[in-house]
């Protein structure tokens, strides 16, 4: 028996590497498509785009190697510090505002009331209209003279602001419309609320934990995983933001909606900028990330796995 | 520039009566013939009517040159720039490009363009500048050589509303008439109602600097950058240049809301065309909507030409878009070819359709007898001035952002330092140019 079991040992080792050797060949032809398509669509541009940040191009003339210069003319651009002002400020605001907007409706649409599917459709439709649609609507909603929002101000006595026409206002009104597209986190929330054990509701209920005490000690804890999901494409999705500038205000009234994305699509194309455009990109790239990894790091605090991960 | 189907058919009509008339047509050189099948291509922005003009030019091209194809590239105004840039910068440029006056220095300085300049010297093709409105030729060009060819164009002229001029007993605007009159009649014209504004005296083209602050510098005899397009310092803040600013924002500061805002032009209303709406009496612009005023029957319109300045000189400022045919073409002489073919009089013909011809002759007399609206745009192309935008390497970068944050600075804080901003804006652009020329 022992005798048998040794011969057979080595055949069988050979076997499992000749099945692994097969997965591994199963793994890496499936995944080929992805690997050609991210070498060839994201990371070769990527490297492409690191060159070019590199250099001085126009497009229409060879491009000039310059080294740091885009870098060290982007310090000393007072429109590229306003454009990230403006980001950030965006940012900084929406993303929560939008989070605990999206989360509200949420955990409306988790309630068990007739014509539910009705509303759901309802508020997530916003989402999938195309982004310049919202905006050329919204140009027409905050109309100082003739939009809604200051007719119904006018109602009550208030004289509206000039909203998008207005320096002071024009960012504001950015940041409120873009409450109209909370549908997506949405329904990511709700999903995550139905995961929500309805026994663990129960035992709260029954220790005398009211309402409110069980939405802030039960369901926000265990939402937390889907927080940091939605807060991560939040962020990512606000430092990108563009289409509200291009087609509403062109990044005006006196650069108060110069957003980052929109400076550079405009270096890019508009002032024929290519090489500080890529410049741009990059410094985008890095900001991201870092405040991605730090939302990373920090989750460690305050997000809590099911199951204690 | 759209237009209304009987006009179309009038213009068809006027168009087929000029050929039939046994007109001799400009493009009359003998076709190279290609032994072998050949595509060119030909870039274009314009879409609708416009291709439609392209199809049947083309096709009156391919039955000339039995081995050549010629496919459009038509790709809508907002992504045809970053598209022809990036074709131009992997090599692969159509033959025939469109490209508009603001990129025209651009253009040339990247070495990628033909010298039309010996073509036209040579009359080869029967390319003959003599044929065409100077002025708007000569857009074309950069240091004296040709290198754009136009292929039609508009002048900016004051589109009125007849009804609102004869409400507020106004005599209607005629040519020579005052920057003064035109104020007048802009304040007599406003209406509010409770307050708010039911009826503008004129919609001003806001931060739209070709119709706007380009024109009013022309009209007050300054200029905005130097012949060579690498400093502004004795050009943007000359006296003329200061003066022309001044009275241009003042348009919107000294007077109660006789205009929608600059703000409102780029926001709200930039999409909208309030002379048809009926909110406005006059609109300094192109002629590109006349066929849509004409659709509304309500709508009783004129056109004037724009108010004189302190000049005392007629002016108008006109906005262009140019061929320019690829150096690097592997057929480049029937790309010539092709470019010599929309500088012809049968091309003009079609375009006429829907554009105004740059080419002077037949067509445009027939469009000038026929229609007195214009009659009254093509009257100005004597007046038509140089373009500083063609000037210098990169407008859009170095001129345009600092000049549109200018006058949206001075219109919102109205009691703006206007020399104090012009100095500053004088530093930021010859800053800017340095940068562009290093």
């Amino acid at each position: 028996m022992q005798a048998g079991a040794a011969e057979a040992t080595p055949g069988r080792a050979t076997r499992s590497r000749s099945l692994r050797a097969q997965r591994e060949t199963l793994f890496y032809v499936l995944i080929s498509p992805w690997i050609i398509g991210f070498l060839a669509f994201v990371f070769g541009p990527m490297m492409y785009s690191g060159y070019l940040s590199l250099t001085k191009w126009n497009l229409l003339a060879p491009p000039q190697f310059i080294g740091m210069g885009n870098y060290q003319q982007l310090l000393h651009d007072p429109l590229f510090w306003q454009s990230l002002k403006v980001t950030t400020i965006y940012a900084v605001v929406s993303v929560p505002l939008g989070l605990a907007f999206a989360l509200f409706l949420a955990v409306l649409l988790n309630q068990r009331v007739r014509g539910l599917s009705v509303f759901r459709t309802i508020l997530y439709l916003p989402s999938v209209v195309s982004g310049v649609a919202v905006s050329v609507v919204f140009m027409w909603v905050f109309n100082p003279s003739f939009g809604i929002v200051n007719s119904i101000l006018g109602y009550f006595g208030i004289k509206g602001p000039g909203w998008i026409e207005s320096p002071t206002w024009a960012l504001p009104a950015m940041i409120l419309m873009s409450l109209w597209s909370v549908g997506g986190a949405m329904i990511i929330f709700l999903a995550g609320l139905q995961n929500v054990p309805p026994e663990l509701h129960e035992a709260a209920q029954m220790d005398g934990a009211g309402m409110w005490r069980r939405f802030f000690r039960v369901t926000i804890p265990l939402l937390t995983p889907t927080i940091l999901f939605n807060l991560i494409l939040s962020i990512i999705n606000q430092f990108q933001i563009f289409t509200q500038a291009y087609v509403m205000t062109n990044g005006g009234p006196l650069n108060a909606t110069l957003f980052y994305v929109f400076y550079l699509w405009q270096n890019a194309f508009q002032y024929l900028n290519m090489g500080y455009a890529a410049a741009m990109a990059w410094i985008l790239f890095l900001i991201v990330l870092v405040v991605t990894v730090a939302v990373f790091a920090t989750s460690r605090k305050w997000v809590f796995y099911q199951g204690g991960e | 520039m759209g237009i209304s189907r009987g006009k179309r058919i009038l213009m068809q009509g006027m168009s087929a009566a000029v050929a039939m008339g046994g007109v001799a047509f400009s493009w009359s050189a003998a076709p190279t013939f290609a032994a072998t099948p050949v595509t060119l291509t030909v870039s274009t922005w314009d879409s609708g009517a416009g291709l439609a003009a392209y199809r049947l030019g083309i096709q009156a091209f391919e039955r000339m040159h039995p081995n050549v194809r010629v496919q459009i590239q038509s790709v809508p105004s907002t992504y045809y720039l970053p598209k022809l840039l990036t074709e131009m910068a992997n090599g692969s440029a159509p033959d025939l490009m469109l490209v508009g006056d603001t990129n025209v220095n651009a253009f040339v300085n990247s070495g990628l363009l033909e010298n039309l300049t010996p073509l036209f010297r040579q009359h080869k093709y029967g390319l003959n500048a003599a044929a065409y409105y100077p002025n708007v030729l000569n857009i074309g060009k950069v240091g004296g050589q040709q290198y754009f060819v136009p292929k039609d164009w508009a002048d900016e002229s004051v589109i009125y509303n007849k009804a609102m001029f004869q409400a507020a007993k106004l005599p209607l605007p005629k040519p020579g008439w005052t920057m003064a009159q035109f104020v007048h009649d802009a304040v007599a014209m406003t209406k509010f109602k409770n307050g708010r504004v039911v009826q503008w005296g004129v919609q001003l083209p806001g931060t739209w600097l070709r119709a706007g602050l380009e024109y009013f510098v022309d009209a007050y005899g300054g200029h905005i950058i130097s012949p060579n397009g690498r400093t502004v310092n004795g050009y943007l803040n000359s006296p003329a240049t200061l003066r022309a600013i001044e009275f241009y924002v003042g348009l919107y500061t000294h007077h109660n809301q006789i205009s929608p805002t600059p703000q409102a032009m780029s926001g709200t209303f930039a999409k909208v065309d309030l002379l048809l709406t009926h909110r406005v009496a006059m609109e300094p612009t192109g002629p590109w909507n006349i066929s849509t005023y004409r659709s509304d029957p309500h709508l009783n319109f004129g056109v004037a030409p724009m108010p004189v300045g302190p000049t005392h000189k007629p002016m108008t400022t006109a906005f262009w878009a140019g061929w320019g045919v690829y150096k690097n073409s592997p057929h480049l002489q029937l790309a010539n070819e092709l470019l010599a073919f929309f500088a012809s009089q049968k091309w003009a013909s079609i375009d006429s359709a829907w554009a105004m011809p740059a080419l002077k002759g037949p067509t445009v007399a027939q469009m000038e007898k026929k229609d007195p609206v214009m009659k009254t745009f093509f009257a100005q192309a004597p007046y038509v001035q140089p373009l500083d935008v063609t000037r210098t390497r990169n407008w859009n970068k170095d001129v345009s952002p600092v000049l549109t944050n200018l006058i949206q600075q001075a219109v919102l804080q109205p009691k703006s330092n206007i020399p104090a901003l012009v100095h500053a804006a004088v530093q930021q652009i010859d800053a800017s140019l340095a940068q562009s020329y290093q």
